[in-house]
């Protein structure tokens, strides 16, 4: 299998290395969080896709994935494309969405053509074709990505990313012994890295007690990064400043769940 | 590994006996090419309509033909069958299909029927090994599988030199590889032989549809129309049973004439077709419904080519 020229990624340290778009939801003052998960993938991922064998990122949802493959696309030093693929995802569907992720727009062909096309364009020059929420992706569009990264021309290495598509991609053999890196993005353990990542997430975060914290996390973000974004940004329009109160998170939990929290702490 | 070259049956399945690597892959399709004569496809995963659509289309791009008309045309039913004719007269030994159990059982017997018909010998490569019917189906023609490496090893045997035709058509082999490693789509390879066909001279252009074009009754017509001594006002009504079943000789009348070597291929190909289409010996040669084709049709056949495909 040929190799795919790789050079070294950049790092990717702060919110500032990526782009405004990929931390647009993260409120004013939040820092990237560099979970294990995120830090192993940069730190693995240029070997394996250099080799052109599968990435996978999987976890459940609001953990982290979506953040990690923007930072992938950031850190990445030849071109990147990046897809979506939202249900119902039928193989022409799916083919339109990465014609679009490597060409800008749709164009829209036979599920042949594109075939024909897609071959076309990921043989001509190194590039990472990413691919979230992948889990959406049916049997007979597996095949059709794995016989696309068969191809002698192949120029260009995956990144599959979504809920559960470790699991799901056993359903292709074939597609499966491809993989050379899967990195799963799990909810913050409130017995390990929950209160050292909220405290790199934001200084007011950092300064609120520890107990409040884990209450919060009890009660509704229940590990999950983005509810902990969520849960943030409304605080911080409660309270601007200074640490948080028992009374600022409740205030923001029932704004967003619509239901005021028992909070004991 | 022997390097020895083996003898396989008509149809040979080449299946694993554990999950092969990527590699394995790469090695096999890398492997198929080494013989211009031996093509291969890879059947297109989910369904398509008709089932075998994009496996008529892809084999024939395989083959070097991936049209000279931009207009992407249905070929037809896309029915396995019309691939005989092709498979018949060009020059083409192997046909290497990949994936097959992707077809299903059904498509898969059909396709061993139409190897069988068109003389080629058929490998069925297999990613994983088949179950259920499609095992038993394969069995009956293959009883002993064969392993990828056994199947590089004999596709990358010293092969015997080859034949003058095949040296002839170092063209329609480039194009075939060109092709099948995906250096080029069969759509850009259809627009650059349309935009060369647009604007080559007359004899050209009838060389680049016979080569790479998927139509046979236009360039019949055209090979029809250098046959000296058949009146160019009955070609329209010509049957199929006047053309020899070899295409050396047309019986029309009372009067036998001797076909050009030329044109000989080119003349078999259609009379393939028509009976694959189901013209029976009466019908005439260029039609494909029955009817004669009118003077006006068989000029405009035998003319400037507007849009074969």
């Amino acid at each position: 299998m040929p190799l795919l020229p790789m050079p070294a990624f950049r790092p990717i340290r702060t919110r500032a290395d990526l782009p405004p778009h990929a931390t647009q939801y993260l409120p004013t003052g939040a820092q990237l969080v560099r979970s294990a998960p995120f830090e192993l993938l940069l730190a693995a991922s240029p070997e394996v896709l250099s080799r052109r064998r599968l990435v996978l990122v999987d976890g459940r949802a609001g953990c982290g994935k979506t953040t990690a493959l923007a930072a992938l696309a950031a850190a990445a030093s030849i071109p990147v494309a990046r897809a979506t693929i939202t249900p119902p995802a039928t193989g022409v569907k799916v083919l339109e969405a990465i014609h679009t992720s490597l060409t800008g727009h749709p164009a829209g062909l036979s599920q042949r053509r594109y075939e024909n096309m897609l071959r076309d364009t990921l043989g001509r020059e190194p590039r990472l074709l990413l691919i979230d929420e992948a889990q959406n992706a049916g049997l007979p569009v597996l095949r059709t990505l794995r016989l696309m990264l068969e191809a002698t021309n192949a120029q260009f290495a995956l990144v599959l990313a979504g809920y559960g598509i470790a699991a799901h991609i056993q359903q292709e053999e074939m597609l499966r012994s491809w993989v050379g890196l899967t990195v799963t993005f799990d909810a913050l353990d409130p017995t390990g890295d929950l209160l050292p990542t909220l405290r790199d997430l934001h200084p007011q975060l950092a300064a609120t007690p520890d107990p409040l914290l884990l209450e919060v996390n009890r009660v509704h973000c229940r590990g999950r990064l983005r509810d902990w974004v969520v849960v943030l940004e409304t605080a911080l329009s409660f309270a601007p400043q200074g640490p948080f109160t028992r009374a600022v998170f409740a205030d923001a939990i029932h704004t967003i769940a619509g239901t005021r929290p028992a909070l004991v702490a | 590994m022997s390097r020895t070259r083996e003898r396989p049956g008509p149809v040979v399945v080449v299946a694993p006996t554990a999950t092969p690597s990527p590699n394995d892959i790469g090695d096999l399709t890398r492997a198929v090419l080494t013989d211009p004569r031996r093509i291969a496809v890879t059947v297109r995963p989910g369904q398509r309509r008709p089932r075998t659509a994009d496996l008529v289309a892809d084999t024939l791009d395989a083959l070097g033909r991936p049209g000279t008309s931009t207009a992407v045309r249905a070929h037809l039913d896309s029915n396995l069958s019309l691939l005989v004719p092709f498979l018949l007269t060009d020059d083409v030994t192997d046909l290497v299909v990949f994936e097959p159990a992707w077809l299903g059982r059904d498509s898969c017997e059909d396709l061993i029927a139409v190897a069988v018909l068109a003389h080629v010998r058929l490998w069925l490569v297999l990613a994983t090994p088949p179950q259920g019917d499609l095992a038993d189906l394969l069995a009956g023609h293959c009883p002993a599988w064969w392993t990828p490496d056994r199947a590089v090893a004999h596709w990358t045997a010293p092969h015997p030199r080859p034949t003058r035709r095949a040296r002839r058509g170092a063209a329609v082999a480039t194009l075939r590889h060109t092709l099948s490693t995906h250096e080029v789509s069969s759509d850009h390879a259809r627009t650059a032989l349309a935009a060369a066909a647009d604007t080559a001279d007359p004899a050209t252009r009838a060389h680049l549809i016979a080569a790479h074009g998927r139509d046979t009754v236009r360039p019949a017509a055209r090979a029809l129309a250098c046959v000296p001594g058949l009146d160019p006002a009955r070609l329209g009504t010509l049957p199929v049973r006047a053309l020899a079943p070899d295409a050396r000789h047309i019986a029309a009348g009372a009067t036998t004439t001797r076909v050009p070597p030329g044109v000989r291929r080119v003349l078999l190909r259609q009379r393939l077709h028509a009976l694959v289409i189901g013209q029976r010996p009466g019908d005439p040669l260029l039609s494909i419904d029955g009817s004669p084709v009118s003077t006006l049709g068989v000029a405009t056949l035998t003319g400037a080519p507007s849009r074969p495909n």
